[in-house]
């Protein structure tokens, strides 16, 4: 089995729009005959294709890029979650407040954000709006194997579109957690999906994608 | 094929000793299947025509093992080329025996014309539930900008240049960017189906 370059798959697609000429489309057709993870690849890229243009020919092509899309795959873990995540933050908070009682410029709360994925329409970690300034210190497991560095992009998923909101650098832990810290004044109750981009992006892992729902005020 | 024995891989494969000594690559029974399917997908894209493909298949592989037990090739190495290049022949030939033996006249005619534009129904349904799981897919997948990609390269068939400039990615990321969507697309499909669903939706 061979790795497919992005030459290849540039140079399969184009075979299969019928955009070669004919010796580099022998060349393909015998790399297709030799190779199994070549021919894959063309498979693969040929059920996509003809799977699009079947959905173009339904009308489903649109809808499929303007909705927003569940991509929660595990139930239990994403309820798991988001109650740690919201008992972490309400903990925080009432500690943070029972500490430092005397003060009331700013509070603070914590979310934490685990690396498995959610799962349903459940959000990675809720966070409920108090009326009182907030300071929300997010902080992400990234895995077992974190970058050196990430950056953190916040964004607002709306029906139609996804706002930016935010884009910082992230602070890394000693145990290898992500970390940020945001004004809550940033944020309006809905949906909300942190990406977390690996530094520098050449050599590093995929960027990792956390929600988070903030909810209105009792 | 008419007045000869179809030669099927595991006559092929039993011919194996025979074959591996003027082609090693061809002696091993798994490399053969390898090969086997590679020639075979080549003429089901070509024919459209899964039984077709198949007789003509082993026709390939029978043409080519009697060729080699004459004459092994000079460069084994070639022996993929030769049968891509077998099999293309035999559907060209195929064609070309169709086209000469189709005399079309009057109802006939008509009657071709629908038959022509009517869909094979395993087809259809192969095409409709292969569409199902790229959208079940494509739903799945976080990252809009990865739906959108996807959709732009391999429905619209734009060009990198056309997608930088209308997706805002800097021509140094796009190679990066295109392989994760593609990655991510591939991931969840083999997550979500098992193997022998892909199969039977023309997948692999």
């Amino acid at each position: 089995m061979t790795d497919i370059s992005t030459e290849e798959r540039d140079l399969i697609n184009r075979y299969l729009a019928h955009r070669l000429a004919e010796s580099e489309a022998l060349v393909v057709e015998t790399r297709m005959v030799e190779d199994p993870a070549f021919r894959n690849e063309v498979e693969l890229t040929e059920a996509l294709r003809d799977g699009l243009r079947e959905l173009q020919r339904r009308g489903e092509i649109t809808p499929l890029l303007s909705h927003r899309h569940t991509r929660w795959r595990y139930p239990r873990f994403a309820l798991a979650a988001s109650l740690a995540a919201v008992a972490l933050g309400a903990a925080s908070f009432l500690l943070y407040q029972r500490l430092d009682s005397g003060r009331h410029e700013v509070v603070i709360a914590s979310l934490r954000f685990e690396h498995t994925r959610g799962a349903g329409d459940r959000p990675d970690a809720v966070w409920q709006q108090t009326g009182a300034p907030t300071r929300l210190q997010m902080q992400f497991d990234v895995g077992i194997e974190p970058a050196a560095a990430y950056r953190a992009m916040i964004e607002r998923m709306t029906d139609g579109a996804t706002v930016l909101v935010l884009e910082t650098a992230a602070a890394l832990t000693p145990d290898g957690s992500a970390t940020i810290a945001v004004d809550s004044t940033l944020f309006a109750p809905g949906d909300y999906e942190i990406t977390l981009m690996p530094q520098p992006p050449a050599a590093s892992p995929e960027p990792v994608v956390y929600a988070l729902r903030i909810a209105g005020q009792r | 094929m008419e007045g000869r024995t179809a030669l099927t891989i595991d006559d092929a494969a039993g011919a194996g000793a025979e074959v591996a000594a003027a082609v090693p690559d061809l002696g091993s029974a798994a490399s053969l299947q390898q090969l086997r399917d590679g020639v075979l997908y080549l003429l089901r894209k070509e024919l459209r025509d899964p039984a077709l493909a198949d007789d003509l298949c082993n026709e390939t592989f029978r043409i080519v093992l009697e060729r080699l037990r004459r004459q092994p090739l000079e460069d084994p190495s070639r022996v993929s080329s030769y049968l891509g290049q077998t099999a293309r022949n035999l559907a060209m030939a195929h064609r070309r025996k169709e086209a000469r033996q189709c005399t079309v006249t009057g109802r006939q005619a008509d009657m071709e014309a629908i038959a022509q534009t009517e869909l094979d129904p395993v087809l259809v349904v192969q095409s409709q539930s292969r569409a199902d799981a790229v959208r079940r897919v494509l739903e799945e997948i976080p990252q809009p900008r990865d739906r959108e990609i996807l959709v732009r390269v391999y429905l619209y068939d734009q060009d990198k240049d056309q997608v930088c400039r209308e997706l805002g990615i800097g021509a140094g990321h796009y190679k990066r960017v295109i392989h994760r969507a593609r990655e991510r697309f591939r991931t969840l499909l083999e997550v979500r189906y098992a193997r022998s669903d892909l199969d039977s939706s023309g997948f692999f």
